[in-house]
C-alpha cells in the first residue's frame, strides 16, 4: 500500500488537469521511478520563498503548543503530569528545545525545503481551486432553465450548439466541478427516475442487487465494512427519497456532503466492480496504466478523478442503464453529437451534458 | 520565507480549517470502528502499533510505531500526531511525525525532519491516491513500510540501486545511528525525565522494550564504535556531524537503572490502584 511500491506506468497525462503544473519531472532528471513522473512543479523562483525554518516546527512539550496557535497536539489529560500517579517529575519546561541546536547546512535546508515546497504549493492551488468550487456551486444545483448556457458563450460555434440542446431539452441542472460530477449526476438521475416512477417493487430489486455488488467487491477482496458503509448509505437514501418522495428530500441528499459523497463513492466502486469482472474486456481501453486494477486503483477509487467513456460503459452495463450523453465542445458540427451506453435502441434512462472536463444533467422537453 | 502565509495542507498542527467544521456522523462513526480495530490489532500484538486516541475528540489521536525489524530503524521508538478532517474518509487523514530530533533528523527519504511524510495516499507524494476505504490502521502500516532496510532506495531514482550499493549501505549505518541516538535514547529519556507530551501508555511500552532490546543496541554500537569520528554523509548534501557511537552507548547504559526505577514507581502505582490512566498495553 506504500506509495513508493508502485511501479512504472504512472503517466503524466493520467493526472487531472490540476496536477500538471508544469512538465517536468521532480528530479531534473527524468526518472520516475518513485511511482511516475508526478507532481511537478519548477517555478524558477522558489528559492526566494525558502528560509531557514525549521525552528519554526514545535517540537514535543506544552511550551511550545501554544506558539502562534498551533494544534500542535490535543491536550490529553492522561500527559498532565502532575496529574499522572506514575510520579514522573513534571518539567514542562524543559521540553521545549526547538531551537534548531542541531543546525544543518543550508543547502539541505534549501533542498528538504525546495521539495516540500513544490508539494505545498500544488496541493495549495489544488486546495485553492476547490475551495472556490465548494463556494459556488453546490454538489448539484437546482434546476435552471437551458437558455442560462447562453449566458455563458459568445462563440457562434457554441450558440449553433445551444440551440440545437435547446431543440431536445428544456432543463439543466449544474453538478459541481470537482471530478465526480459524472458520479454525482449520475447518482442523482438514478434517485429521480426512481422517485418519480414510484415503483417500490423496482427499488427493492435495485437494493437487493446493491448487496450483491457489494458481496462482489468483497470477493475482490476489498474491505467489508469499509464497502459496507458506501452501500448502506445508497439504500438508505434511497429509501428515503421513497418515503419522502419530493424534490427538496432529493437535493437534500444530493447537497450534503456526507450522504452525496457516499453515493458518489459506492458508484465509483460498482465502476470498480465491473472493471473488474470483465479485465479482459476493459483492457482494450486502457492506455496509461498496466492494468485493470492499477487502472482501477488510480483512475476510479480514488474520488476526484474524472470518468471518461470507460467508467460510463461500465457502471451502466452493470447497472443496465442507458445513458445518453450530450457532446458540446469546440468541434465543428453545428449540433451536440449524443453517445449512448450502451450503444442500442432502447431510450435512454438518463441525459447528460458534457463539457470539457465535466458533466452536467439534462432534461427532456417532455419531462415536467 | 517559506511557510508564512501559506496553508499547511499536510500538518495536522496545522488544520485551523478542520475545527470550523463539525465532523458529519459518518466521519464519527467510520472513526469509531477504525480506533476499535486499531486497539483489537494492537491487543492482538503482531503489528508493533500502538494508539492513543483522544476521548474528548475521535478526529484526533497519538501513535506509536516501533520501527521493524531487520531494518536500520529496528526497535526505534517513533510518535506521530494524525487527525482526520470532517469528512473522512472521503479525504485522507494528515499526520505528523513527531520522532525528529526537534526536527533535526531526517528518517529517510519519505520522512521529512520537519515531521512531515512523504506518503501518496497522504497526498504528499506522486502515486496512488487515498480512496475512502482506507483507514487509518492503513496510513500506519504504510508508514511502518516506509521503515524499511535499504532505506535510500525509497528516493526516487535511488529504487533500483543494489542492497549493497556503498551509498545505500551507509545511509542505513546514518540511520541505525540516529534511530538510536534519537528515536530509542532521546524517546526513552523523554519518557523518563517527563520532558513529556507522550501518552503515559506509550512511555510504558517504551520503556519496557527498551529494557528487552538494549543488549541488541549496546551491541550495534559497538560494532561500529571503530567508526567514530567519521562524518555522517548522506545524498542530501549536508553534513550531519559525526559518528558518536560510544557516547550513544553510554547513554544506553546510563538510562537502564532510571528506567528501571521508572517502571518500578509504575508497578507501585499500579498496586496502589488509584486513578491510574495507564491502560493495558500489548506487551511482548
Amino acid at each position: 500500500m506504500a506509495a513508493p511500491d508502485l511501479n512504472g506506468s504512472f503517466e503524466e497525462g493520467s493526472l487531472p488537469k490540476k496536477f500538471k503544473v508544469n512538465g517536468n519531472a521532480v528530479n531534473g532528471d527524468g526518472s520516475s521511478s518513485n511511482g511516475g513522473v508526478g507532481i511537478t512543479y519548477s517555478e524558477a523562483d522558489s528559492s526566494n520563498d525558502v528560509g531557514s525554518s525549521s525552528s519554526q516546527f514545535p517540537s514535543y512539550g506544552p511550551a511550545s503548543n501554544s506558539q502562534d496557535g498551533d494544534d500542535l497536539l490535543p491536550s490529553y489529560p492522561a500527559w498532565q503530569l502532575s496529574a499522572d500517579p506514575t510520579d514522573y517529575p513534571s518539567d514542562s519546561n524543559e521540553a521545549s528545545t526547538s531551537s534548531g541546536s542541531r543546525g544543518e547546512p543550508l543547502k539541505h535546508m534549501l533542498d528538504c525545503v525546495e521539495h516540500q515546497y513544490v508539494d505545498e504549493r500544488t496541493s495549495k492551488q489544488m486546495l485553492d481551486i476547490e475551495n472556490e468550487i465548494k463556494l459556488n456551486v453546490p454538489f448539484v444545483a437546482e434546476k435552471e432553465d437551458l437558455s442560462v448556457l447562453g449566458d455563458e458563450y459568445s462563440d457562434p460555434v457554441y450558440i449553433a450548439k445551444i440551440m440545437d440542446l435547446k431543440s431536445k431539452y428544456q432543463w439543466l441542472r449544474r453538478t459541481r466541478g470537482d471530478g465526480n460530477c459524472f458520479y454525482r449526476s449520475l447518482g442523482f438521475s438514478m434517485f429521480e427516475n426512481f422517485m418519480r416512477a414510484g415503483d417500490k417493487e423496482k427499488v427493492e430489486a435495485m437494493k437487493r442487487f446493491m448487496v450483491e455488488c457489494k458481496d462482489g467487491l468483497v470477493e475482490l477482496k476489498y474491505p467489508a465494512l469499509a464497502i459496507e458503509d458506501f452501500m448502506d448509505v445508497f439504500n438508505d437514501q434511497l429509501t428515503k427519497v421513497m418515503e419522502t418522495p419530493t424534490d427538496e428530500e432529493l437535493l437534500r441528499i444530493f447537497q450534503e456532503q456526507g450522504s452525496s459523497d457516499f453515493i458518489v463513492v459506492w458508484l465509483r466502486f460498482l465502476t470498480v466492480l465491473q472493471l473488474r469482472r470483465e479485465p479482459e474486456f476493459y483492457q482494450n481501453f486502457i492506455e496509461n496504466h498496466s492494468s485493470v486494477v492499477e487502472f482501477c486503483q488510480m483512475e476510479v477509487e480514488p474520488m476526484y478523478k474524472e470518468s471518461d467513456h470507460i467508467h460510463i460503459i461500465a457502471v451502466a452495463s452493470l447497472l443496465k442503464i442507458k445513458i445518453r450523453v450530450e457532446y458540446m465542445d469546440r468541434g465543428d458540427s453545428p449540433t451536440v453529437i449524443g453517445h449512448d451506453f450502451p450503444e442500442d435502441d432502447a431510450v435512454p434512462e438518463i441525459y447528460l451534458l458534457y463539457r470539457p472536463g465535466h458533466y452536467d444533467i439534462l432534461y427532456r422537453k417532455d419531462s415536467d | 520565507m517559506w511557510g508564512v502565509g501559506m496553508t499547511s495542507t499536510w500538518d495536522p498542527s496545522k488544520s485551523k480549517e478542520w475545527d470550523s467544521q463539525q465532523p458529519n456522523s459518518i466521519c464519527m462513526s467510520r472513526m469509531s470502528r477504525d480506533i476499535k480495530q486499531l486497539l483489537e490489532e494492537e491487543r492482538q500484538g503482531d503489528l508493533d502499533i500502538f494508539v492513543y486516541p483522544n476521548d474528548q475528540n475521535l478526529t484526533k489521536m497519538m501513535a506509536l510505531i516501533i520501527g521493524p525489524a531487520e531494518t536500520p530503524y529496528n526497535g526505534g521508538f517513533f510518535q506521530f500526531y494524525i487527525r482526520v478532517p470532517p469528512d473522512y474518509p472521503i479525504t485522507p487523514p494528515r499526520v505528523r511525525n513527531l520522532t525528529t530530533g526537534d526536527s533535526s533528523v531526517r528518517f529517510g527519504p519519505n520522512l521529512y525532519n520537519d515531521g512531515k511524510i512523504c506518503l501518496s495516499i497522504l497526498g504528499t507524494f506522486p502515486g496512488p491516491s487515498w480512496t475512502p476505504i482506507m483507514n487509518v490502521g492503513g496510513v500506519l502500516k504504510s508508514i511502518q513500510s516506509l521503515m524499511s532496510s535499504s532505506a535510500l532506495r525509497n528516493e526516487p531514482s535511488y529504487e533500483t540501486r543494489s542492497t549493497k550499493d556503498p551509498q545505500v549501505v551507509d545511509y542505513d549505518r546514518l540511520i541505525t545511528h540516529e534511530t538510536i541516538r534519537v528515536a530509542v535514547a532521546d524517546s526513552v529519556r523523554q519518557a523518563i525525565d517527563g520532558a513529556c507530551t507522550f501518552p503515559v501508555k506509550f512511555r510504558e511500552i517504551m520503556m519496557r522494550r527498551f529494557l528487552r532490546q538494549k543488549p541488541m543496541w549496546v551491541k550495534t554500537c559497538e560494532d561500529n564504535v571503530h567508526l567514530d569520528g567519521a562524518p555522517m554523509n548522506c545524498i542530501y548534501g549536508m553534513s550531519r556531524g559525526t559518528f558518536k557511537w560510544g557516547t550513544v552507548k553510554k547513554e544506553l547504559n546510563d538510562l537502564e537503572p532510571k528506567v528501571l526505577a521508572a517502571l518500578d514507581r509504575l508497578e507501585v502505582a499500579k498496586e496502589n490502584g488509584g486513578k491510574r490512566v495507564v491502560k493495558p498495553a500489548a506487551i511482548k
